[in-house]
Protein backbone atom coordinates (compact mmCIF):
# COMPACT_ATOMS: atom_id res chain seq x y z
CA UNK A 1 0.00 0.00 0.00
CA UNK A 2 2.87 2.36 0.82
CA UNK A 3 4.35 1.73 -2.61
CA UNK A 4 0.99 2.39 -4.28
CA UNK A 5 0.41 5.67 -2.40
CA UNK A 6 3.96 6.85 -3.00
CA UNK A 7 3.60 6.04 -6.69
CA UNK A 8 0.40 8.11 -6.73
CA UNK A 9 2.03 11.23 -5.25
CA UNK A 10 5.65 10.98 -6.47
CA UNK A 11 5.17 11.97 -10.14
CA UNK A 12 3.44 15.25 -9.25
CA UNK A 13 6.03 16.05 -6.57
CA UNK A 14 8.75 15.37 -9.15
CA UNK A 15 7.02 17.85 -11.48
CA UNK A 16 7.01 20.46 -8.67
CA UNK A 17 10.72 19.91 -7.97
CA UNK A 18 11.58 20.04 -11.69
CA UNK A 19 9.54 23.26 -12.05
CA UNK A 20 11.38 24.77 -9.07
CA UNK A 21 14.75 23.87 -10.62
CA UNK A 22 13.71 25.41 -13.96
CA UNK A 23 12.52 28.61 -12.21
CA UNK A 24 15.83 28.80 -10.31
CA UNK A 25 17.94 28.44 -13.47
CA UNK A 26 15.69 30.77 -15.50
CA UNK A 27 15.91 33.50 -12.86
CA UNK A 28 19.69 33.63 -13.21
CA UNK A 29 19.28 33.99 -16.99
CA UNK A 30 16.42 36.50 -17.25
CA UNK A 31 17.02 38.33 -13.96
CA UNK A 32 13.43 37.97 -12.71
CA UNK A 33 12.72 36.84 -9.15
CA UNK A 34 12.61 33.02 -9.05
CA UNK A 35 9.50 32.87 -6.84
CA UNK A 36 7.49 34.89 -9.35
CA UNK A 37 8.91 32.71 -12.15
CA UNK A 38 7.87 29.56 -10.24
CA UNK A 39 4.27 30.77 -9.94
CA UNK A 40 4.30 31.97 -13.58
CA UNK A 41 5.65 28.63 -14.79
CA UNK A 42 2.84 26.80 -12.99
CA UNK A 43 0.17 29.14 -14.41
CA UNK A 44 1.52 28.79 -17.97
CA UNK A 45 1.68 24.98 -17.81
CA UNK A 46 -1.76 24.59 -16.19
CA UNK A 47 -3.43 26.92 -18.67
CA UNK A 48 -1.69 25.81 -21.88
CA UNK A 49 -0.98 22.07 -21.99
CA UNK A 50 -2.85 21.46 -18.71
CA UNK A 51 -1.76 19.35 -15.75
CA UNK A 52 -1.75 15.61 -16.53
CA UNK A 53 -3.99 13.39 -14.42
CA UNK A 54 -1.05 11.29 -13.22
CA UNK A 55 0.53 14.40 -11.63
CA UNK A 56 -2.55 15.84 -9.92
CA UNK A 57 -2.20 14.13 -6.51
CA UNK A 58 1.42 15.20 -6.23
CA UNK A 59 0.72 18.77 -7.38
CA UNK A 60 -1.97 19.05 -4.70
CA UNK A 61 0.72 18.64 -2.02
CA UNK A 62 1.97 22.19 -2.63
CA UNK A 63 0.27 23.60 0.48
CA UNK A 64 2.06 21.01 2.62
CA UNK A 65 5.45 22.23 1.31
CA UNK A 66 4.44 25.86 1.93
CA UNK A 67 3.40 25.12 5.52
CA UNK A 68 6.53 23.02 6.20
CA UNK A 69 8.62 25.91 4.84
CA UNK A 70 6.83 28.33 7.18
CA UNK A 71 7.52 26.02 10.17
CA UNK A 72 11.25 25.99 9.27
CA UNK A 73 11.22 29.76 8.70
CA UNK A 74 10.66 30.06 12.46
CA UNK A 75 14.43 29.49 12.83
CA UNK A 76 15.18 32.70 10.89
CA UNK A 77 12.76 35.03 12.64
CA UNK A 78 14.31 37.88 14.60
CA UNK A 79 12.19 37.30 17.71
CA UNK A 80 13.61 40.30 19.57
CA UNK A 81 12.68 42.60 16.67
CA UNK A 82 9.24 41.02 16.52
CA UNK A 83 8.67 41.44 20.26
CA UNK A 84 9.62 45.11 20.03
CA UNK A 85 6.74 45.78 17.62
CA UNK A 86 4.32 43.10 18.84
CA UNK A 87 1.70 45.47 20.21
CA UNK A 88 1.58 47.76 17.15
CA UNK A 89 1.52 44.75 14.80
CA UNK A 90 -1.21 43.02 16.81
CA UNK A 91 -3.34 46.17 16.87
CA UNK A 92 -2.95 46.58 13.09
CA UNK A 93 -3.73 42.91 12.36
CA UNK A 94 -6.78 42.70 14.63
CA UNK A 95 -8.02 46.18 13.69
CA UNK A 96 -7.86 45.59 9.95
CA UNK A 97 -9.26 42.06 10.27
CA UNK A 98 -12.34 43.40 12.04
CA UNK A 99 -12.60 46.35 9.66
CA UNK A 100 -12.32 44.10 6.55
CA UNK A 101 -14.98 41.71 7.84
CA UNK A 102 -17.45 44.51 8.55
CA UNK A 103 -16.60 46.42 5.38
CA UNK A 104 -17.18 43.42 3.08
CA UNK A 105 -20.41 42.51 4.91
CA UNK A 106 -21.74 46.09 4.68
CA UNK A 107 -20.75 46.63 1.05
CA UNK A 108 -22.09 43.20 0.03
CA UNK A 109 -25.46 43.66 1.77
CA UNK A 110 -26.11 47.39 1.36
CA UNK A 111 -24.37 48.47 -1.83
CA UNK A 112 -24.41 45.41 -4.10
CA UNK A 113 -27.30 43.62 -2.37
CA UNK A 114 -25.87 40.15 -2.88
CA UNK A 115 -27.21 37.25 -0.72
CA UNK A 116 -26.10 37.45 2.94
CA UNK A 117 -24.49 34.02 2.89
CA UNK A 118 -22.37 34.80 -0.18
CA UNK A 119 -21.39 38.12 1.42
CA UNK A 120 -20.27 36.29 4.57
CA UNK A 121 -18.17 33.82 2.56
CA UNK A 122 -16.47 36.73 0.77
CA UNK A 123 -15.96 38.58 4.07
CA UNK A 124 -14.30 35.58 5.73
CA UNK A 125 -12.31 34.73 2.60
CA UNK A 126 -10.99 38.24 2.11
CA UNK A 127 -10.33 39.19 5.72
CA UNK A 128 -8.69 35.98 6.95
CA UNK A 129 -7.07 33.47 4.67
CA UNK A 130 -8.83 32.99 1.35
CA UNK A 131 -10.15 29.62 0.29
CA UNK A 132 -9.36 27.91 3.64
CA UNK A 133 -11.50 30.49 5.46
CA UNK A 134 -14.34 30.12 2.95
CA UNK A 135 -14.32 26.36 3.49
CA UNK A 136 -14.05 26.80 7.27
CA UNK A 137 -17.08 29.11 7.56
CA UNK A 138 -19.19 27.56 4.79
CA UNK A 139 -20.91 24.96 6.98
CA UNK A 140 -21.68 27.48 9.75
CA UNK A 141 -22.97 29.97 7.18
CA UNK A 142 -24.94 27.13 5.51
CA UNK A 143 -23.96 28.40 2.10
CA UNK A 144 -25.10 26.76 -1.11
CA UNK A 145 -22.45 25.02 -3.16
CA UNK A 146 -22.68 27.53 -6.03
CA UNK A 147 -22.15 30.38 -3.54
CA UNK A 148 -19.01 28.62 -2.28
CA UNK A 149 -17.83 28.20 -5.88
CA UNK A 150 -18.42 31.92 -6.63
CA UNK A 151 -16.61 33.01 -3.49
CA UNK A 152 -13.65 30.68 -4.13
CA UNK A 153 -13.28 31.81 -7.76
CA UNK A 154 -13.46 35.49 -6.73
CA UNK A 155 -10.81 35.08 -4.02
CA UNK A 156 -8.50 33.09 -6.34
CA UNK A 157 -8.78 35.83 -8.96
CA UNK A 158 -7.66 38.45 -6.44
CA UNK A 159 -4.85 36.16 -5.27
CA UNK A 160 -3.49 36.09 -8.82
CA UNK A 161 -3.91 39.84 -9.37
CA UNK A 162 -2.43 40.98 -6.06
CA UNK A 163 0.54 38.63 -6.40
CA UNK A 164 1.50 40.42 -9.62
CA UNK A 165 0.57 43.96 -8.55
CA UNK A 166 1.82 44.29 -4.94
CA UNK A 167 5.59 43.89 -5.51
CA UNK A 168 5.35 46.35 -8.43
CA UNK A 169 3.57 48.98 -6.29
CA UNK A 170 6.04 48.34 -3.47
CA UNK A 171 8.98 49.06 -5.79
CA UNK A 172 7.31 52.13 -7.32
CA UNK A 173 6.70 53.59 -3.85
CA UNK A 174 10.13 52.41 -2.66
CA UNK A 175 8.60 50.90 0.48
CA UNK A 176 10.90 49.60 3.20
CA UNK A 177 10.96 45.83 3.81
CA UNK A 178 8.92 46.01 7.00
CA UNK A 179 6.28 48.36 5.55
CA UNK A 180 5.87 46.20 2.44
CA UNK A 181 5.73 42.99 4.50
CA UNK A 182 3.17 44.27 7.00
CA UNK A 183 1.08 45.93 4.26
CA UNK A 184 0.91 42.77 2.10
CA UNK A 185 0.36 40.58 5.19
CA UNK A 186 -2.64 42.69 6.22
CA UNK A 187 -4.30 43.41 2.89
CA UNK A 188 -3.53 40.58 0.44
CA UNK A 189 -5.74 37.51 0.59
CA UNK A 190 -4.35 33.93 0.81
CA UNK A 191 -1.20 32.79 2.61
CA UNK A 192 0.64 31.42 -0.47
CA UNK A 193 0.50 34.64 -2.52
CA UNK A 194 1.35 36.76 0.56
CA UNK A 195 4.51 34.70 1.19
CA UNK A 196 5.38 34.72 -2.53
CA UNK A 197 4.93 38.49 -2.89
CA UNK A 198 6.83 39.15 0.33
CA UNK A 199 9.87 37.03 -0.55
CA UNK A 200 9.79 38.30 -4.13
CA UNK A 201 10.26 41.78 -2.63
CA UNK A 202 13.05 40.80 -0.22
CA UNK A 203 13.95 38.19 2.39
CA UNK A 204 13.07 40.58 5.26
CA UNK A 205 9.80 41.62 3.64
CA UNK A 206 8.92 37.95 3.17
CA UNK A 207 9.43 37.26 6.86
CA UNK A 208 7.32 40.26 7.94
CA UNK A 209 4.61 39.37 5.43
CA UNK A 210 4.47 35.77 6.69
CA UNK A 211 4.35 36.73 10.38
CA UNK A 212 1.63 39.31 9.75
CA UNK A 213 -0.38 36.85 7.67
CA UNK A 214 -0.05 34.12 10.31
CA UNK A 215 -1.37 36.66 12.82
CA UNK A 216 -4.52 36.93 10.68
CA UNK A 217 -4.81 33.17 10.11
CA UNK A 218 -5.02 32.29 13.81
CA UNK A 219 -8.39 34.08 13.99
CA UNK A 220 -9.98 31.67 11.52
CA UNK A 221 -11.48 29.55 14.31
CA UNK A 222 -12.97 32.55 16.13
CA UNK A 223 -14.53 33.95 12.95
CA UNK A 224 -15.89 30.53 11.89
CA UNK A 225 -17.54 30.09 15.30
CA UNK A 226 -18.95 33.65 15.29
CA UNK A 227 -20.51 33.09 11.87
CA UNK A 228 -21.90 29.71 12.94
CA UNK A 229 -23.50 31.31 16.03
CA UNK A 230 -24.88 34.24 14.04
CA UNK A 231 -26.53 32.09 11.37
CA UNK A 232 -27.72 29.48 13.89
CA UNK A 233 -29.43 32.23 15.94
CA UNK A 234 -30.84 33.87 12.86
CA UNK A 235 -32.22 30.57 11.60
CA UNK A 236 -33.51 29.85 15.17
CA UNK A 237 -31.40 26.77 15.77
CA UNK A 238 -29.36 25.69 18.75
CA UNK A 239 -26.50 28.20 18.76
CA UNK A 240 -24.62 26.55 21.63
CA UNK A 241 -23.78 23.50 19.49
CA UNK A 242 -22.04 25.69 16.94
CA UNK A 243 -19.90 27.55 19.45
CA UNK A 244 -17.86 24.82 21.07
CA UNK A 245 -14.18 24.95 21.97
CA UNK A 246 -13.79 21.85 19.85
CA UNK A 247 -14.88 23.65 16.69
CA UNK A 248 -12.54 26.54 17.58
CA UNK A 249 -9.63 24.10 17.84
CA UNK A 250 -10.62 22.20 14.68
CA UNK A 251 -10.33 25.37 12.62
CA UNK A 252 -7.05 26.50 14.18
CA UNK A 253 -4.11 26.46 11.70
CA UNK A 254 -1.92 24.14 13.79
CA UNK A 255 1.18 24.57 11.63
CA UNK A 256 1.48 28.04 13.24
CA UNK A 257 2.31 26.19 16.51
CA UNK A 258 5.23 24.51 14.73
CA UNK A 259 6.43 27.91 13.49
CA UNK A 260 6.22 29.39 17.02
CA UNK A 261 8.00 26.35 18.55
CA UNK A 262 10.90 26.54 16.05
CA UNK A 263 11.13 30.33 16.56
CA UNK A 264 11.29 29.78 20.35
CA UNK A 265 14.03 27.15 20.02
CA UNK A 266 16.03 29.43 17.68
CA UNK A 267 15.62 32.51 19.86
CA UNK A 268 16.88 30.51 22.86
CA UNK A 269 20.15 30.11 20.91
CA UNK A 270 19.78 26.35 20.54
CA UNK A 271 20.30 26.37 16.77
CA UNK A 272 23.84 27.24 15.57
CA UNK A 273 24.03 29.95 12.89
CA UNK A 274 25.42 27.52 10.28
CA UNK A 275 22.33 25.35 10.77
CA UNK A 276 20.07 28.40 10.53
CA UNK A 277 21.64 29.20 7.12
CA UNK A 278 21.06 25.61 6.04
CA UNK A 279 17.43 25.77 7.17
CA UNK A 280 17.03 29.08 5.35
CA UNK A 281 18.13 27.49 2.09
CA UNK A 282 15.80 24.59 2.88
CA UNK A 283 12.67 26.69 3.36
CA UNK A 284 13.48 28.86 0.34
CA UNK A 285 13.49 25.71 -1.81
CA UNK A 286 10.32 24.44 -0.17
CA UNK A 287 8.65 27.77 -1.03
CA UNK A 288 9.91 27.51 -4.60
CA UNK A 289 8.45 23.99 -4.94
CA UNK A 290 5.18 25.13 -3.32
CA UNK A 291 4.85 28.13 -5.63
CA UNK A 292 5.07 26.02 -8.78
CA UNK A 293 2.08 24.12 -7.36
CA UNK A 294 0.35 27.38 -6.42
CA UNK A 295 0.71 28.44 -10.07
CA UNK A 296 -0.79 25.19 -11.37
CA UNK A 297 -3.81 25.74 -9.11
CA UNK A 298 -4.61 29.05 -10.82
CA UNK A 299 -6.91 28.07 -13.69
CA UNK A 300 -7.84 31.15 -15.70
CA UNK A 301 -10.89 29.37 -17.17
CA UNK A 302 -12.34 28.90 -13.67
CA UNK A 303 -11.60 32.49 -12.69
CA UNK A 304 -13.97 33.63 -15.45
CA UNK A 305 -16.79 32.00 -13.48
CA UNK A 306 -16.84 34.81 -10.91
CA UNK A 307 -19.97 36.90 -10.85
CA UNK A 308 -19.57 40.64 -11.42
CA UNK A 309 -21.08 41.64 -8.07
CA UNK A 310 -18.88 39.43 -5.82
CA UNK A 311 -15.93 40.69 -7.81
CA UNK A 312 -16.89 44.33 -7.24
CA UNK A 313 -17.46 43.71 -3.53
CA UNK A 314 -13.95 42.32 -3.05
CA UNK A 315 -12.43 44.96 -5.36
CA UNK A 316 -13.99 47.79 -3.32
CA UNK A 317 -12.81 46.15 -0.09
CA UNK A 318 -9.31 45.47 -1.39
CA UNK A 319 -8.85 49.07 -2.59
CA UNK A 320 -10.10 50.48 0.72
CA UNK A 321 -8.26 48.09 3.05
CA UNK A 322 -5.10 48.18 0.95
CA UNK A 323 -5.01 52.00 0.89
CA UNK A 324 -5.75 52.39 4.59
CA UNK A 325 -3.37 49.62 5.70
CA UNK A 326 -0.59 51.07 3.56
CA UNK A 327 -1.07 54.43 5.29
CA UNK A 328 -1.18 52.76 8.71
CA UNK A 329 1.94 50.66 7.99
CA UNK A 330 3.80 53.78 6.83
CA UNK A 331 2.73 55.70 9.93
CA UNK A 332 3.70 52.92 12.36
CA UNK A 333 6.76 51.37 10.68
CA UNK A 334 7.82 53.92 8.04
CA UNK B 1 -6.01 -24.94 7.53
CA UNK B 2 -4.17 -23.58 4.54
CA UNK B 3 -0.66 -22.08 4.69
CA UNK B 4 -2.04 -18.70 3.75
CA UNK B 5 -4.39 -18.60 6.78
CA UNK B 6 -1.59 -19.48 9.20
CA UNK B 7 0.75 -16.73 7.98
CA UNK B 8 -1.96 -14.06 8.19
CA UNK B 9 -2.78 -14.91 11.82
CA UNK B 10 0.85 -15.05 12.88
CA UNK B 11 2.14 -11.88 11.23
CA UNK B 12 -0.76 -9.44 11.83
CA UNK B 13 -0.86 -5.94 10.31
CA UNK B 14 2.43 -4.57 9.05
CA UNK B 15 3.57 -1.79 11.48
CA UNK B 16 4.95 0.20 8.57
CA UNK B 17 1.55 0.10 6.89
CA UNK B 18 -0.10 1.11 10.17
CA UNK B 19 2.24 4.07 10.56
CA UNK B 20 1.61 5.06 6.95
CA UNK B 21 -2.16 4.80 7.48
CA UNK B 22 -1.90 7.15 10.45
CA UNK B 23 0.26 9.57 8.47
CA UNK B 24 -2.25 9.58 5.59
CA UNK B 25 -5.12 10.26 7.99
CA UNK B 26 -3.31 13.23 9.58
CA UNK B 27 -4.44 16.79 8.95
CA UNK B 28 -2.12 18.72 6.56
CA UNK B 29 -1.15 21.25 9.24
CA UNK B 30 0.10 18.50 11.56
CA UNK B 31 2.01 16.88 8.71
CA UNK B 32 3.79 20.21 8.19
CA UNK B 33 4.67 20.43 11.91
CA UNK B 34 6.01 16.84 11.92
CA UNK B 35 8.00 17.31 8.68
CA UNK B 36 9.46 20.60 9.90
CA UNK B 37 10.44 19.10 13.27
CA UNK B 38 11.92 16.07 11.54
CA UNK B 39 14.06 18.23 9.22
CA UNK B 40 15.19 20.39 12.16
CA UNK B 41 16.07 17.30 14.23
CA UNK B 42 18.01 15.69 11.39
CA UNK B 43 20.13 18.78 10.67
CA UNK B 44 20.75 19.36 14.37
CA UNK B 45 21.86 15.77 14.98
CA UNK B 46 23.97 15.33 11.84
Amino acid sequence: MIARNTARVAPGVAVLVAGAAVAHVLSTVVGVNRLILAVGLGVVVANSVGTPEWAEDGLATHKLWLETGIVLMGARIAVDQLLSVRLSLLVLVVGFLGFSLLFVELVARNVFEIPDRLGSLLAAGYSICGVSAIVAVSSGVRAKSEQIAYAVATILLFDAVTLAVYPTIGRLLDLSDIVFGVWSGISMVSTGPVVAAGFAYSEQAGQWATITKLGRNVFIGVVAVLYAVYYARRDSDDASAAASWRSLWEQFPTFVLGFVAVAAVASAGLIPSAIVSLLERGYQWLFLVAFVGLGTSIEIRNLRNTGVQPLLVVLASLLTVSGLSLLASLLVFG
Amino acid sequence: MSNEDTSNTAVGPNPLNLAFDRWTALDRDWKAVILGTLVLSVVLVS
